[in-house]
């Protein structure tokens, strides 16, 4: 397999697992841990519109339990692909059956529909997790009750977009795969990154109050030192300006060792509901964690891209070869001939 | 798949950008909710009014009120009752932010304990009827509280429980035990929606005016700041300095102290230092020990709040007696909690907020909300009557009937 297409498989990977790990943590805070709430979707039907309770509770969980699905769905659709495409167990590599040629185009038949199937619950999904997400942090955002609360989509920006990051991606990892697609996932893992981190380092300037208690609480279980809350007004004034300029530079230059630091920090921000709490807050702090996996996630995964991004010229410029050949260009793959039968069927699954 | 994702292939990555900033600034600017208000306002005439408590109600009163025009000087005349001197005290006044509305706050102090004051708000030549109110005592008698929280969202069940309210001050005050007198209506937030907006807040003030008892009697109010209160129209309202912390310690006598925390600013960095000097100085001072704020450390529907962290080991330290939190739209009283365990030393948690917001169904499984402690759903106000021995407490709902009681006797002296 190509540098490029093991990279992007990679990042696949890394989105599926975030999403998964996300959609466990939206599952723990709506519908299944000790101190499980409910989100302004439910806050909207029944607060605001006068849907009856139940009903409004009914919509909240079925849309959530559908997101919780699709979350963990993502980590075994990739398994249709890799049964279902040629050279799988009984088949030869151009997917003849080795029952023989009567059977084996009835069977390429049926694979190709589950390969299509799979696709299109697939694309699905992904869709579903943009909107519910989007709907949970607009209505947020709407119906306020938090600090800068007016800000949540940009602060949910990782979580709402990696689901379309990664449906951008979507093809088999032989498959061709357009460098401008490339580029299109680079630039929202880039913005999605920069707005999350944009509207926490206004946070941290603006003294969010349940930054100042992370630090505390943070200082406290895992140093064992207590710190002052002026202490903390210095060090969330440099944290900052430190998301600040990292949400500005980093979609201009796509320097991997700020990614690097983009990742370690967000999945350190994510984890920091759990050590502020300790071990008495766990049961409840558990899911805050768990729902901000693509804090980390989200920038690990454009780090990982870099260099696929780098080889095509960077979010901005074209390559020459790219500017010669038309926007579905093709990337190298390992058996040109084979993928270009399976490109009549265009099944976009994941495979290793 | 190549078809469903051929927009994203055909179109290049600035299109890309700005399709997503695209989506960025149209969930942004759905955040821009309006409500109507009808709030009689006109002119200088003298409107809105309230009579707020914080740290010392038997010597000092904020009285406010709002004009719709600015006007020139505006001033309370204070008598007391059956005296004929009568006191004129300069109101601070200022705007709501760039709204044609005005405050002014006249800070009543120099009262003696235990006395019915009569007042009137004076905008320019335009003047209020009279009202009157009653301050707290220092002497050990008992007394009754209201407490409360949410009165958000729905302004017709607001002043449905705020006549509630006028009608239940009038009627137990005029009988004879002086422990039915409700003195103060402790308020645990979330008054309106949205802190930032005006009109609700226009509207609430309105709504509040039905706290006055049909006599002209004042229902002072000690406001905590709730989640929906951010913003600096809640300081404006309640007389607070501008960007103030708005936490505070109210004292009754050797009675009651009551911690009045902030749930929405950092609740382990200088609030929790205040905290502990607070309770330590209260505990072996004050007969009973209470805290209210908004967010719930033992919620009722929600994840705790904050507070579990770093008050609730403060309370439990300070063997506080009752906790009276907001936030859940329900009705609760928990058991009495030490350690996270049932433990009948430990501190109870009541309330969950019912003043006007719609209620909805609390999560009765926590181990904290099983019998003895109790659950339940109803517009409502929870009244707190303080004895020499006990502490009674009853949940009154919309139309009288009290869906809840408990008592607890004064804690031993160690």
């Amino acid at each position: 397999m190509p540098a490029t297409s093991r990279t992007v498989t990679t990042v696949r990977w890394i989105l599926r697992i975030v999403l998964a790990v996300q959609a466990l943590g939206l599952g723990a805070q709506y519908l299944w841990s000790d101190f499980e709430g409910e989100s302004d979707i439910y806050g909207l039907l029944f607060f605001d519109l006068g849907l009856p309770e139940a009903r409004a509770l009914a919509v909240e969980d079925l849309g959530t339990w559908l997101y919780v699905i699709v979350g963990l769905a993502l980590l075994v659709l990739p398994l249709v692909d890799r049964v279902s495409r040629p050279g799988a167990r009984g088949t030869d590599a151009r997917g003849t059956d080795a029952a023989g040629p009567g059977a084996s185009e009835s069977a390429s038949g049926a694979r190709r529909w589950l390969r299509r199937g799979a696709l299109s619950l697939e694309v699905a999904g992904l869709l579903w997790l943009v909107v519910w997400h989007l709907a949970i942090s607009s209505l947020q955002a709407y119906r306020g009750g938090s600090f800068m609360a007016e800000w949540t989509v940009a602060a949910h920006a990782v979580r709402i977009f990696a689901p379309l990051a990664l449906l951008v991606l979507l093809g088999s990892a032989e498959a061709s795969l357009g460098a401008t697609r490339l580029r299109t996932a680079g630039w929202i893992l880039a913005l999605a990154s920069a707005a999350t981190f944009a509207t926490h380092g206004v946070e941290a300037i603006r003294q969010n109050p349940q930054f100042v208690d992370l630090l505390i609480g943070s200082a406290e279980h895992l140093l064992g030192l207590r710190i002052t809350q002026e202490a903390t007004t210095v060090v969330l004034w440099v944290i900052g300006i430190i998301d600040l300029v990292l949400a500005v530079v980093v979609p201009l230059t796509l320097l991997r060792v700020l990614t690097v630091y983009m990742s370690v920090w967000g999945f350190v921000t994510a984890a920091s509901r759990i050590t502020a709490a300790g071990t008495a807050g766990l049961a409840w702090a558990y899911p805050d964690t768990l729902v901000r996996a693509a804090n980390g996630g989200v920038p690990l995964a454009l780090c990982v891209l870099t260099s696929a991004l780098a080889a095509e010229g960077g979010l901005f410029r074209k390559t020459q070869s790219q500017t010669s050949q038309s926007s579905t260009s093709q990337l190298p793959t390992s058996e040109p001939k084979v993928e270009k039968q399976d490109e009549k069927v265009a099944l976009p699954v994941d495979s290793k | 798949m190549k078809k469903w994702l051929s927009p994203w292939t055909r179109n290049d990555e600035f299109r890309c950008a700005a399709y997503v900033l695209a989506v960025f600034a149209l969930v942004s600017l759905a955040g821009s909710a309006t409500a109507k208000a009808d709030a009689p306002l006109e002119g200088t005439r003298p409107a809105q009014w309230r009579l707020i408590w914080t740290t010392n109600p038997d010597a000092s009163a904020t009285l406010s009120w709002n004009t719709a025009e600015p006007g020139s000087r505006h001033v309370a005349l204070l008598r007391k009752r059956g005296d004929a001197d009568q006191r004129t005290i300069e109101a601070e006044s200022g705007q709501y932010g760039d709204h044609s509305v005005y405050f002014h706050h006249a800070r009543l102090t120099d009262l003696e304990p235990e006395t019915i004051y009569e007042v009137q708000m004076v905008s320019d030549d335009q003047k209020s009827s009279t009202f009157w109110f009653v301050t707290a005592p220092t002497r050990d008698r008992p007394f009754s509280l209201f407490f409360g929280g949410d009165s958000r969202s729905d302004s017709s069940t607001r002043r449905a429980v705020n006549q509630m309210m006028a009608a239940h001050v009038a009627e137990s005050g005029s009988d004879d035990d002086p422990a039915n007198d409700v003195l103060a209506l402790v308020h645990g937030g979330d008054y309106i929606v949205s802190g930032r907006n005006f009109d609700q807040w226009s509207q609430w003030m309105s709504d509040h005016e039905l706290t006055v008892s049909a006599d002209g009697q004042l229902l002072p109010i000690i406001p905590a700041r709730g989640n929906h209160d951010g913003g600096p129209l809640f300081d404006q309202v309640f007389a607070f300095p501008e960007g103030d912390l708005n936490y505070y310690t109210t004292r009754i006598g050797e009675q009651l102290t009551l911690v009045t925390l902030n749930s929405e600013t950092s609740v382990s960095g200088d609030q929790a230092v205040w905290l502990e000097s607070q309770l330590k100085q209260a505990r072996p001072a004050s007969r009973w020990l209470l805290a209210q704020y908004h967010r719930p450390a033992y919620p009722a529907v929600k994840t705790p709040g904050r507070a579990l962290l770093y008050w609730v080991p403060l309370f439990e330290k300070y063997n506080v007696d009752l906790v009276c939190e907001a936030d859940g739209h329900v009705i609760k009283r928990t058991v009495p909690i030490r350690d996270n365990k049932h433990d009948p030393t430990g501190v109870v948690y009541i309330g969950e907020g019912g003043l006007g917001v719609g209620q909805r169904t609390p999560k009765s499984d926590r181990w904290y909300l099983q019998p003895p402690g109790m659950a339940g759903k109803g517009h409502h106000v929870q009244l707190l009557t303080f004895r020499s021995d006990r502490l009674d407490y009853q949940c009154i709902l919309l139309g009288g009937e009290v869906a809840d009681t408990y008592s607890r006797p004064v804690r031993e002296a160690k």
